[in-house]
């Protein structure tokens, strides 16, 4: 064979987002055509799927196959690559009549509600509608293949990645708009004659034949660049070039004949009655109170509403509905927690080779974190802390209310900065012994605590993780919440809250049926157990829908009123920020320089000032500023904490980017340092099972661009999240729609600068802590 | 009792498998379209026996990651020869004996009728890029000039990855103006109704 023949076949680029796009567009084809047919066989037949399928093959094959490749090195080729752009994908892809299946393809929400009010909008319908027309569409076309085919964006395109995306876009939506208003997929009914088309064809031939010529008849090579590249083949540039005038000439000629010839045929041959039918049945049906119904069903329809349940996943659902699921999962965390007690007080004092320098701080938080984005508060359920709860209600049994003045997140509140500022000042995650103490203290205040107390009021009241994680599942997408709400309105025994006979009822006394959102549950399931009626689950509901909500919420009343709740994700928004800017290159030299300007005091002085600034004065002045200015751009009732505290939850979600991407980059970069952490504290223990500790390993992983990019989505998620939620928020309290953009302004300016900052910190230079020098 | 199985529970997980899926595929393949291109020719001349063509990518040349391509001919035939062992070797103009050495492997690149060495180029300035080329009708050696910029911080590269939310917001914007415009349903987020204030709980004391 011959190697450049050879060559050519081997050489497949590889484009995953060509692919998944391509491949998620026929699924979405697909779903909604199975269903379309499964309604009306008639009309949705093979040949519409077979046809859009080969519009996607024919992009497939024009971008994703060696055609991309070897378009740089032969215009022939190149040229093969625009017709398929040009005029092959496109109108395979109308003649799929592509409309109703894909839309009946996404999902329910986004085609009513979000893609909906566009299609119905009036001047959406009249842009394309006018777009489409022939007097717009041809003039186009023939713009962009003109314009493209001109020696001087031809070469640009060449010689730059980013303009030959931009041909290639340009080509393929001159195709589309193109070869709408000779296809007409269904159901599209244009106003304008049959006739019209007959001109419309031929001047596209037109042009092309001429197009065609020109390169063809040249009598020099008109691109430079082919002049540059070597010849392949033997076939010299000009050949190639009058190659490629060829293929656009004869193949280009006849796709645009064919259609000729079948319409031509069709009005000479076809009834008059048939052709004023097909003309007069178009646009009036977009602008009456019929047509739009008529245009919206079947497609714009609401599936009917299902959620997905984790209890009823078999073997988790299984295993989490058993009684003594939460024991399972505490007693290895308990075990790992005694290991990182005995290890961190008694091991060698180095954070990379102790277990108490790697477990809590990398992989316990990394997991935490994810947990928390792909499920809910499941570090809480598995919280070996308050596994000795019932031993200390047993031998301490006070069993005492809290008192009613420290029934606020504020203690709570406290101890989050305290343990922010100690992070930093004393360097905890360098240190085995204080981490070790730390768990120790954890364990001791948990059993006093819910010993003194009715069980569950540390975690209410008390534990700063507790509240990480209450604040953080409100944009987790599963919470505990029940199934079929008429069920319980005929429950009187109320065991959920109350109890059974074998099982407690909710410790943090959240009530199902007036629970709402993930604040505050420990994700203990408790209330699943002791449910008589099977009637609460574990059910996936949209993340982050519960912060623009107000409702009455079962054991904490309305967010829009919790002042202290508010100030508690304010505090882990900023601390987020906080507790990743205290480890990047430039903040760190930041605060050297003003330790020095300072005469050199202690290192925690600089460290106390940098977590002031950032835990307090900066959310107070920015919070407060923001909801200053909300309260006079929005005419907003109410004073300026009261709007501060009802805003402050759209932060939620921007602080949730941060730290996970903060968290995730840390447990993804340094996961394998359990291995030596793991196999010193063995070999300290006279155990050789686990081999040579693999020193290695205890340094970080180098940060590739995927882990940077991979931050920077978690910030973009979060950013997005943040906006919306705070948009929700000011539509609700705004008392009229007109002031609601107005009094978000000021909070989407804070939520940009949030983001800002995240962004930043991704792109400096980070300390890898917890790992040994010569990694990443 | 047992409660029914809801009808499509699965839908959730399966979307955000799939959303997962594809921003995996997203994150692991973004990098492998960078220089697909070929880049800019710097050098096709013929030197002995072959036909030698050398591309540099990106476009314009600066230090950071960098990928030659350099492609080798029968100087009579034109016959590709994707088999020929090909050698790069930079050094700065002004240090020339502190010279970098690079193979480059045929089917490194998406092209596979080229050889390709993609590395970091540490310094902008003037560099002299050599090839040496061991083939079936023996050996050759060509060079060429090109002088690297800056390197581009690196946020310049990750720009869409942090501008695209912009785009959402845009988008969003519009959809919200075309909504207002339009009469449709409520808003299905729209949960603010009256009958989820106090309640039962408040009575029951939960």
């Amino acid at each position: 064979m011959n190697p450049a023949f050879d060559a050519f076949l081997r050489s497949w680029p590889s484009n995953p987002a060509l692919i998944v796009t391509l491949l998620g567009s026929a699924a979405v084809y697909l779903r909604g055509w199975v269903e379309l047919r499964r309604r009306a066989p008639a009309r949705w037949t093979g040949a519409h799927l077979l046809a859009f399928v080969s519009g996607l093959a024919a992009i497939f094959l024009a971008l994703g196959s060696p055609i991309e490749p070897f378009a740089s090195l032969l215009l022939s080729l190149h040229m093969v690559q625009h017709l398929l752009l040009l005029m092959v994908a496109p109108a395979l892809i109308w003649l799929g009549a592509p409309f109703f299946p894909l839309l009946r393809g996404v999902p329910a929400t986004i085609r009513t509600h979000w893609i909906g009010p566009v299609l119905r909008a009036r001047v959406v319908r009249r842009f394309f509608g006018g777009l489409t027309h022939p007097f717009v569409a041809l003039p186009v076309f023939i713009a962009a293949i003109w314009i493209w085919h001109a020696p001087g964006p031809y070469v640009w395109a060449l010689r730059s990645d980013a303009s030959h995306y931009l041909e290639h876009a340009c080509f393929l939506a001159a195709g589309l708009l193109f070869w709408y208003p000779v296809v007409r997929p269904y159901p599209s009914r244009p106003s304008w004659s049959l006739w019209l088309l007959m001109p419309y064809l031929i001047l596209a031939d037109v042009q092309n034949t001429l197009l065609s010529a020109l390169l063809t008849f040249a009598n020099r090579p008109l691109y430079a660049y082919y002049t540059e590249v070597p010849p392949l083949a033997g076939v010299s540039p000009l050949a190639d070039q009058a190659a490629a005038g060829v293929i656009m000439w004869v193949p280009g000629s006849v796709v645009f004949l064919v259609p000729l010839f079948a319409i031509g045929v069709r009005l000479l041959f076809s009834s008059p009655a048939r052709v004023v039918t097909a003309r007069t049945a178009a646009a009036p049906r977009t602008r009456t109170p019929h047509a739009q119904t008529t245009f919206q069903l079947p497609v714009l329809q609401s599936a009917p509403a299902g959620g997905f349940d984790l209890l009823h996943v078999p073997l988790i659902g299984r295993f989490l509905k058993w009684r003594h699921a939460r024991v399972a999962l505490q007693l290895p965390l308990a075990v790992l927690a005694g290991a990182v007690i005995v290890d961190g007080l008694h091991g060698r004092q180095l954070a990379p080779l102790n277990l108490a320098g790697v477990l809590p701080w990398i992989h316990w938080r990394g997991l935490l974190i994810l947990a928390l984005l792909v499920a809910g508060n499941f570090s809480c359920m598995a919280c070996p802390f308050t596994l000795p709860r019932r031993l200390a209600g047993r031998w301490l049994g006070f069993g005492r209310v809290w008192p009613h003045w420290l029934r606020t997140k504020w203690l709570s509140l406290v101890f989050v900065a305290l343990f922010l500022w100690g992070y930093e000042t004393f360097a905890l995650w360098d240190s085995p012994r204080w981490t070790a103490w730390i768990v120790v203290s954890y364990f001791v205040a948990a059993f006093a605590v819910d010993g003194f107390f009715r069980a569950g009021t540390f975690c209410k009241y008390v534990c700063p993780i507790g509240q990480f994680n209450f604040v953080q599942s409100l944009v987790s997408p599963l919470q505990v919440k029940v199934r079929a709400p008429d069920r319980c309105a005929s429950c009187h025994t109320h065991e959920c809250i109350r109890g059974s006979s074998v099982v407690p009822g909710c410790p943090t006394r959240l009530f199902q049926p007036h629970k709402s959102s993930n604040m505050d549950c420990t994700f203990c399931l408790d209330c699943v157990h002791s449910c008589p009626h099977d009637n609460v689950g574990l059910i996936a509901g949209l993340p982050g829908a519960e912060l623009w909500r107000n409702p009455f919420r079962s054991g904490i009343g309305r967010f829009g009123t919790r002042t202290d709740l508010a100030a508690l994700v304010v505090v882990l928004t900023f601390g987020a920020l906080t507790n990743a800017a205290g480890m990047v290159g430039p903040v760190v030299d930041e605060l050297d320089q003003l330790r020095t300007w300072l005469g050199d005091p202690p290192a925690w002085v600089t460290t106390t000032l940098f977590t002031l600034l950032g835990l307090v004065v900066l959310p107070a002045t920015t919070v407060g500023l923001a909801a200053a200015l909300s309260r006079r751009c929005g005419q907003f009732a109410g004073s300026v904490v009261d709007l501060a505290t009802r805003f402050a939850y759209a932060l939620v979600p921007i602080g949730f980017g941060v730290w996970l991407s903060h968290y995730s980059f840390h447990f993804l970069t340094s996961w394998e340092t359990a291995l030596p952490a793991t196999q010193r504290a063995l070999q300290d223990l006279g155990y050789t099972f686990g081999g040579e500790p693999r020193y290695q390993c205890a340094c970080c992983r180098p940060v590739g661009d995927w882990l940077v990019r991979l931050e920077l989505l978690f910030a973009d998620a979060g950013f997005l999240l943040s906006l919306y939620a705070g948009y929700r928020i000011a539509q609700r309290e705004a008392a009229r729609p007109s002031r609601a953009l107005a009094g978000f302004a000021p909070w989407a300016l804070l939520i940009l600068m949030l983001f800002a900052a995240a962004v930043w910190i991704v792109f400096q230079p980070m300390q890898m802590r917890g790992t040994l020098p010569g990694g990443g | 009792m047992s409660q029914p199985r809801a009808k499509c529970g699965w839908r959730v997980p399966c979307r955000w498998a799939a959303l997962a899926l594809w921003i995996g595929l997203i994150l692991a393949g973004a990098n492998t379209r960078a220089f697909a291109d070929g880049g800019t020719v710097r050098l096709s001349q013929t030197q002995g026996p072959y036909r030698i063509t050398a591309l540099t990518s990106p476009n314009p040349f600066r230090s950071g990651p960098v990928e030659i391509n350099v492609l080798v001919q029968d100087a009579t035939s034109g016959d590709a020869l994707p088999d020929a062992n090909v050698r790069l070797s930079l050094a700065l103009r002004d240090e020339p004996d502190e010279a970098r050495l690079f193979v480059a492997h045929s089917g490194a690149t998406t092209n596979k009728l080229f050889h390709s060495a993609t590395f970091q180029l540490p310094r902008a300035g003037e560099w002299t890029v050599s090839i040496d080329v061991e083939g079936p009708a023996g050996t050759a050696r060509t060079s060429f000039d090109v002088t690297a910029g800056e390197r581009l911080p690196r946020w310049v590269s990750f720009w869409p990855w942090f501008s695209w939310p912009f785009l959402v917001v845009a988008l969003f914007a519009v959809h919200q103006t075309l909504a207002r415009a339009t009469p449709s349903a409520a808003h299905p987020l729209s949960t603010n109704n009256s009958s989820q204030r106090g309640g039962d709980g408040d009575n029951l004391g939960y």
